[in-house]
């Protein structure tokens, strides 16, 4: 135990990994992209898995965390033996590195770090614990990390979303996901302030804003940025600055018509006016059985059905993300 | 609302400052897409009451947006480019980030014309020293040349063949008023599309295409929707989209105000 807290407390002496959204540029290209969503169900395996396969497969080296608890089944998809090492060791003693608790997969390249059958509940990891599971993450020996995030907001959901570089938002186009899906990106944008210093007075403000009931009538987080840059513009504009680094994703799941496939374009506008800061549409999946069969199946889409025109679609989503990402190093190393 | 700063005409329409009519006109009708009755996005964040104001808020963008001189003089009237050099910087940094947000504007599964932008093969210069480890790189960037080499390139996505020209047709494709679905559907036939190439190229259903093509108004989605349907779809078989567009929406708007 005393070791445990010895390594914590040197952990924390570092540079903190929370809520820091430019790890790439410092990190080389190393990534991790956060698979969230809300709600059960809208696709979020089907997105992880499948953009971790396409990422191996292009030559990457990838590692996957699983860490939809309750659901989690990736190792049965990606033909791993339930192992007792699973993401609960990663606090053990004798476990020095996350490296050893990732298990092989049926595809070259990629390997998987288990969730499943835990004990350890992550949605009460301590602070602490998360800082330290962060930073390991990062230590890993791979191109990008994913992250399978479960359902749910809990603090822990939000973190591991926030500190990723790349946060990926899967939803249906129905009013259910949608709704949820908003809940998601309001409780990220709120726990997302809360990582940022800011001002006594100002946090209060915050604080109230949370509860619609407020003297300044501040209806949205967009408007609660406009009135904190005119009353406190050094915290405007560090929460503006933070904000901008924000980089969420859109994937619309199952669309069956143009009309689904336009909710995403929907879902960015009303982001842009209500929350204040962009959000990047990647496009949709549209509906195909061969998804349910492959879930039937327990193997991963790409692998049970390469001829799927799912296939090509979430190749063009994952050289997207890439490509821009690399874009994105490059002018912080240019210093723009 | 209780704006210091309300959102500029850009910002309404969700776009780069230096979008083209084509942009501007494809934004403002998803931006009036998002915030109509029916819209899955907007009705759980704004009430009905705000989600009208917005709309207003679109209509005027657009007017202005999609007016050249009208647009020129809003830029101007606020600061939007600048013509004084010692923003030079300023807007070369703004160039990039338009352009930027310009690939990013365009997502993955839409075919519209910024698929050509947002596959533009982009090159990086050597990769800057401060990086670690150079074999990662490398990989990297095999992986994204492979990546993006999976997917071919769509270019111009118009699907009309080589097909015999009948100048008589060609005749009442410019002068038939009204533009019907039946006559859209006439058109098609002539140019040889199979209605499989429309329904994948617009990404529309079966019952959709049916329904334009019949004038089956009842199955029709909202009228915006049918606009974006049409236009999408006289480009695709290379037609006069504007004039054709206008002409169908005469006569939708008649059978169906």
């Amino acid at each position: 135990m005393e070791n445990t807290t010895e390594n914590l407390n040197k952990l924390e002496a570092d540079e903190s990994l929370l809520g820091k959204t430019q790890g790439s540029a410092s990190q080389g290209l190393k990534q991790i992209w956060a698979v969230g969503g809300g709600k059960g169900g809208v696709g979020k395996t089907l997105v992880t898995a499948n953009f971790a396969i396409t990422l191996a497969k292009a030559g990457a080296r990838v590692v996957l965390v699983d860490l939809d608890l309750g659901g989690a089944n990736l190792h049965t998809c990606l033909g791993v033996e339930a192992s007792d090492k699973t993401l609960t060791d990663v606090f053990s003693p004798n476990i020095k590195s996350l490296q050893e608790l990732a298990l092989p997969t049926i595809v070259p390249n990629l390997s998987l770090i288990s969730g499943a059958q835990d004990a350890m509940n992550v949605a009460n990891l301590p602070h602490a614990q998360k800082q330290k599971l962060l930073n390991k993450l990062r230590q890993l020996p791979a191109d990008y990390i994913l992250l399978d995030l479960g359902a749910g907001t809990s603090f822990n959901t939000l973190d591991f979303f926030l500190a990723a570089d790349v946060g990926i938002l899967t939803v249906l186009p129905e009013p259910t996901s949608i709704e949820n899906a908003y809940r998601f990106i309001k409780s990220a944008f709120y726990r997302k302030l809360k990582n940022i210093e800011y001002l006594y007075d100002a946090r209060s403000l915050i604080d109230s804003t949370m509860n619609r009931k407020n003297e300044l009538k501040i209806k949205s987080p967009a408007d609660l940025i406009r009135n904190l840059e005119t009353l406190y513009p050094e915290v405007g504009m560090k929460i503006r600055n933070s904000l901008n680094d924000f980089e969420m994703k859109l994937v619309v799941n199952q669309t069956r018509t143009e009309i689904d496939s336009e909710v995403g374009f929907g879902v960015r506008n009303v982001c842009k006016k209500y929350f204040g800061f962009n959000i990047d549409y990647l496009g949709c999946l549209e509906y195909d059985s061969a998804v349910w069969q492959s879930v039937r199946r327990k193997r991963p889409l790409i692998l049970e059905f390469p001829a799927s025109p799912l296939v090509p679609t979430i190749q063009k989503m994952v050289g997207h993300i890439v490509s821009e990402q690399a874009e994105k190093i490059k002018r912080s190393q240019l210093g723009l | 609302m209780s704006q210091e700063k309300k959102q500029n005409y850009y910002e309404i329409l969700d776009i780069s400052l230096s979008a083209n009519a084509e942009i501007i006109r494809t934004s403002y009708i998803r931006a009036k897409n998002a915030y109509n009755r029916d819209s899955l996005a907007a009705y759980s964040l704004f009430d009905p009451e705000e989600s009208k104001q917005i709309l207003e808020e679109i209509e005027e963008a657009y007017t202005v947006l999609s007016d050249s001189e009208k647009r020129r003089k809003y830029d101007e009237s606020h600061g939007l480019l600048s013509s004084d050099s010692s923003y030079e910087d300023y807007t070369a940094r703004d160039a990039l980030r338009a352009h930027v947000a310009a690939v990013m504007q365009a997502p993955t599964n839409q075919i519209t014309e910024h698929d050509e932008m947002a596959e533009a093969p982009v090159s990086y210069p050597a990769p800057a020293p401060s990086r670690p480890d150079p074999s990662a790189i490398d990989r990297l960037q095999a992986a994204q040349s492979s990546l993006n080499a999976s997917v071919p390139l769509k270019g111009n996505y118009s699907l009309t063949k080589s097909h015999v020209v009948d100048e008589a047709m060609e005749e009442k494709i410019r002068n038939t008023e009204p533009v019907t679905g039946v006559f859209l559907k006439s058109i098609r036939e002539y140019r040889q599309v199979r209605p499989e190439e429309i329904m994948d190229s617009l990404k529309i259903s079966k019952n959709y295409l049916a329904a334009l093509e019949s004038d089956d108004f009842s199955k029709l989605p909202a009228t915006v929707f049918v606009r974006g349907f049409v236009i999408q779809y006289t480009k695709a078989l290379k037609l006069d989209h504007e004039k054709l567009t206008a002409s169908y929406m005469q006569f939708l708007k008649s059978k169906r105000p």
